[in-house]
């Protein structure tokens, strides 16, 4: 777009909503142009002026944005909390060859102003809110009601419900609670043309003719902008005891996991593997054993339990040999101690890796595959002389491999993406998938294609492509996302 | 120093809701993570009176160190970005919008 056009669409905005609305402050738009996994991609000084930022406060105004993009077919980049790990809610895509590039000119639309509770309905346990509400704020403001909202991605602290809900994220509780998908009743968006709509039911039971709500979780911003959502809630655990177990090797903790699983299903069970463990010991300034860590939760039904879960848990790890065991019982201060160790996997990896970039995969395998896997990981692993680390949501089968690269080298960046596609067919193979949660962005196409070829499927893509040009006939809402160019 | 502790920033937010500023605006560069990328923004020459109002309005009060697991320490950052802007840009008469900017935020800090 030419700079005096892109000065238009900006004129238009600043008419429509006001200044302070709209910016295209580089400074601020620096801030807004890349998300968790294109942070260290830089634009050239004169590209920050190709985008506007817009921070629409209610509906009104990002129907206004949308119509201004339609009328000079300006992409727009919904976003929230920008911590999109599949390059969902930046200016940065990767290409049908996988090189990076930067839209040409966008609106980005951040909807962190709105962010209001708009009603709890503690009887109807449902919670009504703007797109902005984060989702730790949310559970904070559910803490009066003995009420929660369990989906509770590592990143909870900042992801947005908008955000969670467009990437269909999970969280640590995806073995007992599911993913977005199953807790979100209603949702009222703005589509490609301007209009508001609003779908799903304020109860549980709900058969509105086609289901577009559920259809519209997971969608990353191609079909529409979120603008409120009705959420399920679910009565906060009363009593959890936390353990934090160290073993040997990781089929003595994969074994743990199934053998308390069978005695009593928890809320939580991750896993991160023992060059991670070192990494967080390194980056956090701990002294954890170098060993594979495991991560339970276990709701009590009653305190009375306490004596007896405890037994079940150590008697479990002990016949598979543990190495160390920590735990607490309903004291947040030390749940968070432990859980900060497994929040800081991502960023700890990030930190002390020893090349400049790093993928994050997002396989996920049915939990009886999951040593069958991570077998096939290892042997990828070595095939290529390259470090695969695992960590995640054992739990669910939703193990995170994370291959480190340098995307400025050609070869190293084949060879990692040469890395994730053997990894993607493994998965596949063990009946499994591509993306479980961070979504297919502009990073997965490519495994998305081969995961419908791989299912004799491929034509399904045909079906998104006609969902797409229904919602946005003019393909102006996050372009090359999700759905692979023609 | 500056660079090597932006470097450290992986854009993760974990720190962004400790911050007492964030709060008052919902502006990202009203908080940790949005400082640190200012920072980034200001060692690359990309420089705006955003820049002045986003560092010059944090209030160094260490509430986001904690939760940051890369380790970054925003606040010495956040100095050093400003010892940055002073050495580099009060003087120059030629942007007289950022001057100006500085000069209004220093008072009110005072
Ligand atoms: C350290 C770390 C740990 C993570 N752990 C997890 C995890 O455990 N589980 C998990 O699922 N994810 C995880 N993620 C990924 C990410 O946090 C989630 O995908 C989260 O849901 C994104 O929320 P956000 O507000 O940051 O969205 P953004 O990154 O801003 O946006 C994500 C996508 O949603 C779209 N979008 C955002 N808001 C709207 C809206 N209102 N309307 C329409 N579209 C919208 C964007 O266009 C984009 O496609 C992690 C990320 C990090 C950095
Ligand atoms: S030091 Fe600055 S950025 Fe950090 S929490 Fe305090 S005000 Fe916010
Ligand atoms: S918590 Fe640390 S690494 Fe994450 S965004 Fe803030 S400063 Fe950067």
């Amino acid at each position: 777009m030419a700079s005096n056009a892109i000065d238009n669409v900006y004129n238009d905005l600043l008419k429509a909503i006001g200044e302070n609305r709209v910016s295209n402050d580089p400074v601020e738009i620096g801030l807004h142009i890349v998300d968790a996994s294109s942070y260290y991609f830089d634009l050239d000084t004169h590209e920050y002026r190709n985008y506007i930022l817009v921070k629409p406060s209610n509906e009104r105004e990002v129907v206004e944005t949308v119509r201004t993009a339609l009328k000079y077919r300006i992409p727009i980049i919904p976003q929230g909390s920008s911590t999109s790990l599949a390059m969902g809610s930046g200016v940065i895509y990767l290409d049908e060859l996988l090189q990076y590039r930067a839209l040409r000119s966008a609106i980005i639309v951040n909807l962190s102003k709105m962010n209001k509770i708009v009603d709890i309905r503690p009887t109807d346990r449902i919670a009504e809110v703007e797109p902005g509400v984060r989702i730790d704020d949310l559970n904070t403001k559910l803490k009066s009601y003995s009420l929660f909202f369990p989906i509770d991605p590592a990143s909870a602290r900042v992801a947005s419900v908008g955000g969670a809900i467009s990437t269909g994220a999970g969280g640590l509780r995806g073995a007992r609670f599911g993913t977005m998908r199953d807790w979100v009743l209603a949702i009222r968006f703005v589509d490609g043309l301007g209009r508001v709509h609003s779908v799903g039911c304020y109860t549980i039971k709900c058969r509105q003719g086609l289901d577009l709500a559920r259809l519209f979780v997971g969608s990353e911003g191609v079909l529409g902008i979120v603008t409120r959502a009705v959420l399920k809630l679910w009565p906060a655990p009363r009593h959890v005891y936390r353990f934090l177990m160290f073993f040997h090797d990781f089929l003595d903790a994969y074994r743990t996991f199934i053998d308390i699983r069978s005695r009593r299903q928890p809320l939580v069970a991750e896993y991160v593997e023992d060059r991670i463990v070192k990494m967080i010991s390194g980056s956090l300034g701990l002294k954890l054993p170098y060993a594979h860590m495991l991560l339970i939760d276990i709701e009590l039904n009653l305190l009375d339990e306490k004596a007896h879960i405890y037994k079940t848990v150590y008697e479990e790890a002990k016949k598979h040999g543990v190495i160390e065991i920590r735990s607490s019982l309903n004291d947040e201060e030390d749940f968070e101690k432990l859980y900060m160790i497994r929040r800081s996997m991502f960023p700890s990896i990030l930190r002390m890796k020893r090349k400049p970039h790093l993928i994050a995969e997002d396989t996920v395998v049915p939990v009886s595959k999951i040593p069958e896997f991570v077998e096939r990981v290892k042997a990828i692993e070595k095939e290529h002389g390259e470090d695969v680390l695992l960590g995640g949501h054992l739990g669910d089968g939703n193990l995170h491999p994370h291959v480190e690269c340098d995307l400025n080298d050609p070869e190293d960046r084949r060879k990692a993406m040469d890395i994730a596609a053997k990894i993607a067919v493994s998965a596949l193979k063990l009946m499994g998938s591509v993306s479980a949660e961070h979504g297919i962005g502009s990073l997965k196409l490519d495994l998305l294609i081969k995961e419908l070829k791989f299912k004799n499927s491929i034509h399904s893509l045909d079906l998104m492509k006609g969902i797409k040009k229904v919602f946005d006939p003019y393909n102006i809402l996050n372009p090359g996302r999700v759905i692979p160019p023609d | 120093m500056a660079e090597t502790e932006y470097s450290k920033c992986v854009f993760c937010g974990f720190c962004e809701n400790t911050c007492p500023t964030l709060h008052s605006t919902g502006e990202r560069g009203y908080g940790p993570r949005g400082r640190v990328r200012v920072v980034g923004l200001l060692l690359k020459g990309i420089v705006t009176p955003k820049t002045v109002e986003y560092l010059y309005t944090c209030l160094l009060c260490y509430a986001c160190l904690k939760p940051c697991p890369a380790g970054v320490d925003i606040p010495k950052l956040v100095v050093a970005g400003r010892q940055l802007l002073t050495s580099k840009y009060k003087e120059q008469n030629s942007n007289n919008n950022l001057k100006a900017e500085m000069m209004r935020l220093e008072r009110a800090d005072a």
